[in-house]
């Protein structure tokens, strides 16, 4: 049936016989496939593009899956798409209780794929299609991995719309308003200007929007040339991106050196100093200072090169939940609270691979490590990547496709 | 704009380390692909290529065995964008030593890479196609094989390697 | 089945990775390198391994490449069991307790099983396949 190639399902499950033939037969059937055997990347994957339908397999013996189907449900862009849960639960009451949780449909373990499939089908029949990738009334919606603000604002430009935009990252929402083309208004929370609010949404690759059609009140705009802004906005990255270029990751713990006198400092490197009396990190340390970002950053990188900042050793476990998507999902701390600061923790400086942030696994990795290094040494240099993505994109195009 | 202020770089530069135990084919790779190449006395190969008038990549193709070859790395290594590590295909010596390099380099450095070998030596009898895109080791360090006399393929090897770095960003 | 050690494994070096990539690439038998690993780095490797032979099958068969068949020419685990005499469970094999309880046995496995995917990945790049 045509209809079904617009489908898009995401099956979260380890790899084995019967996944490996669900996912062929799904294949067949003509839906369009993802498969993940990590929440995180399940995570990852619907607030990208959120699926048309989900099935995850649940295991009593480990929570991520419970969690991830906790997320999904209660999440903007996947609350409403349907979710199949397979398990081997023998139990009815976990069998209700995954039921109550919100599960569409529920499928035991060893299950026939072919059953799975005609249940699929079964939902599809009557079911709408999900918020996301359907054109409504007045408006449209989608996902900002295809089309990013920027994108939004030139297509509004292009005929003269007006209209709200709202955009969702995951973990916060936001709204531009725009008059006949031009911007007029711009809203996140923790930002009180519209200009800081405007370019820290551009920033957001990530996530969903809608747009809606309608009159919104005529503020004075934001600027006659958007070009002139987009362009301004990305060379205010680069400096940025130059700035932070000396300095450890964002992420870094510092900590004021206490023993070191401090007297030759000027009032404002005092006051920076005082703000790491305990451990933060820089971002934190920004965010609640009253200097811009970009001055901010240059008291640090002072500060840092008199010695009178330390870095602060984070535990294994600290720095894992750093890397995690906790901080996506809402469900972690808010850590970045206003300004540019929100802006480029999003580059996730010094982002680790996963190999760095997995433990070794007990047992066997104990065996191999008398065989061969499987731990990084501590003084491994981790380069950052210098140029924007642009300019490798520029280098790209040069080299020819 | 009252709220953005402007500031210009002059130059960006992104920088390439070439490695490897053939000096030959540290010479080959960045001909093939700078505008300006100098070759100096102590085996040491310089070469730039403008990509605009703001963006320029610097490649430095280092030596094996001379003296100064670990002070090099120790200066290049931490401000380079990756680097390419080029050796003979089908000479066992010169893929050991490559070996060495890559695990030496991949446990000292956390960074983008591509492992490169030659068969320029005699004519491989497998499909360019098959290769041409890369083998990944991890999601920094990829594999390809190149002929060192064509400068398409030159251009190709650093094409995953920048693929890889924009993937980066994704 | 598809054999996965992806709960197991260690991290395999680069270097590592390179020689069997190399190995593969030139039609040679594994099994030099085979002989000086222990089974729980020749698991990690394994994995690489099959890995590329699905890339390099994809790439050259395209639409047709069906992993099923790839996995048709493999060794089954129960097969190997019955060959050997094993009545342990059937998931065991690939598992971390044989790993470590049984390394002589899965390495043998294994180095069958590296033969099959290197003979098969030299018929999907049309070169000899030197035993």
């Amino acid at each position: 049936m045509s209809y079904q190639t617009s489908f898009h399902i995401l099956v979260l499950d380890k790899l084995s016989v019967e996944v490996e033939r669900l996912l062929q037969l799904l294949k067949d059937s003509g839906y369009k496939v993802t498969h993940t055997a990590d929440s995180q990347e399940a995570l990852r994957l619907c607030l990208a593009s959120a699926p048309d339908l989900i099935i995850v397999n649940i295991d009593e013996r480990d929570r991520e899956n419970i969690d991830f189907f906790r997320q999904a449900k209660s999440h903007f862009s996947t609350r409403s798409t349907p979710i199949i849960i397979t398990t081997e639960a023998a139990d009815h009451r976990k069998r209700v209780e995954y039921i109550e949780m919100g599960a569409d449909d529920l499928v035991l373990k060893p299950y026939y794929p072919e059953e799975v499939v005609a249940r699929v089908g079964n939902i599809f029949q009557d079911y709408k299609s999900p918020l996301i990738s359907k054109t409504v009334e007045r408006g449209f919606v989608g996902n900002l991995g295809e089309m990013d603000l920027i994108d939004l604002i030139q297509t509004m430009e292009l005929g003269g719309k007006s209209g709200v935009i709202h955009l969702n990252r995951g973990d916060k929402e936001g709204q531009v308003y725009i008059y006949k083309g031009k911007i007029v208004d711009a809203v996140v929370e923790d930002y009180n200007s519209v200009e800081r609010a405007f370019l820290h949404m551009l920033t957001w690759i990530n996530g969903t929007f809608y747009v809606i059609f309608q009159d919104v009140a005529v503020n004075k705009p934001l600027t006659d040339n958007n070009q002139e802004l987009f362009d301004e906005a990305t060379k205010i990255i680069d400096q940025w991106r130059k700035v932070t270029g000396d300095l450890p990751s964002l992420h870094t713990q510092l900590v004021a050196v206490s023993d070191k006198p401090a007297h030759s400092l000027d009032y404002q490197e005092k006051q920076m100093l005082a703000a790491f009396k305990e451990p933060r990190t820089i971002l934190q340390a920004i965010d609640h200072s009253e200097y811009d970002d970009i001055a901010g950053l240059k008291i640090i990188k002072s500060l840092l090169e008199m010695g009178l900042l330390i870095e602060q050793e984070v535990s294994y476990s600290e720095e894992k939940n750093k890397a995690s998507l906790s901080h996506l999902n809402g469900l972690g701390p808010r850590r970045f609270k206003n300004k540019y600061s929100h802006i480029f923790a999003i580059f996730q400086r010094n982002k680790k691979g996963r190999d760095e942030l997995t433990p070794p696994r007990t047992s066997v990795a104990g065996a191999a490590a008398e065989m061969q290094q499987i731990v990084a040494p501590k003084n491994k240099i981790h380069n950052r990547i210098r140029l924007t993505k642009a300019e490798l994109l520029l280098i790209r195009q040069k080299l020819g496709a | 704009m009252s709220f953005l202020s402007i500031q210009k770089d002059t130059h960006r530069i992104g920088e390439f380390i070439v490695a490897g135990p053939s000096l030959t084919l540290q010479k080959r790779f960045i001909t093939h692909l700078c505008n300006e190449v100098i070759i100096t006395n102590n085996n040491t190969v310089f070469g730039r290529s403008k990509v605009t008038d703001e963006l320029q990549l610097f490649f430095y193709g280092i030596g094996e065995k001379e003296q100064y070859v670990d002070f090099a790395w120790d200066l290049l290594a931490p401000k380079m964008l990756g680097y390419i590590l080029v050796f003979n295909w089908y000479d066992g010596n010169e893929f050991s030593s490559a070996q060495q390099l890559l695990d030496e380099l991949s446990s000292q450095i956390d960074c983008h890479g591509i492992v490169v070998g030659d068969v320029s030596e005699m004519s491989l009898p497998i499909d360019p196609k098959i290769y041409e895109q890369g083998f990944s080791f991890s999601p920094k360090l990829y594999f390809t094989l190149w002929d060192s006399t064509i400068k398409s393929d030159a251009k190709n090897v650093l094409k995953i390697l920048v693929d890889s770095l924009i993937n980066h960003f994704e | 089945m598809i054999e996965s050690y992806s709960n197991t494994s260690v991290a395999v070096h680069p270097g590592v990775q390179l020689q069997f990539l190399r190995y593969l690439l030139m039609g040679l038998s594994p099994n030099p390198l085979i002989e000086n690993m222990e089974a729980v780095e020749l698991a990690a490797v394994y994995d690489y391994i099959w890995e590329k032979a699905l890339e390099i099958g994809i790439r050259v068969k395209g639409d047709r490449f069906s992993q099923t068949d790839m996995l048709k020419r493999l060794k089954s685990v129960e097969q190997y069991k019955m060959e050997v005499d094993c009545t342990e469970p059937g998931q065991r094999c690939i598992s971390e307790e044989c790993l470590l309880k049984e390394a002589a046995c899965v390495k043998t496995r294994l180095k069958e099983q590296f033969n099959r995917l290197y003979n098969m990945v030299s018929e999907y790049l049309g070169i000899e396949f030197k035993a």
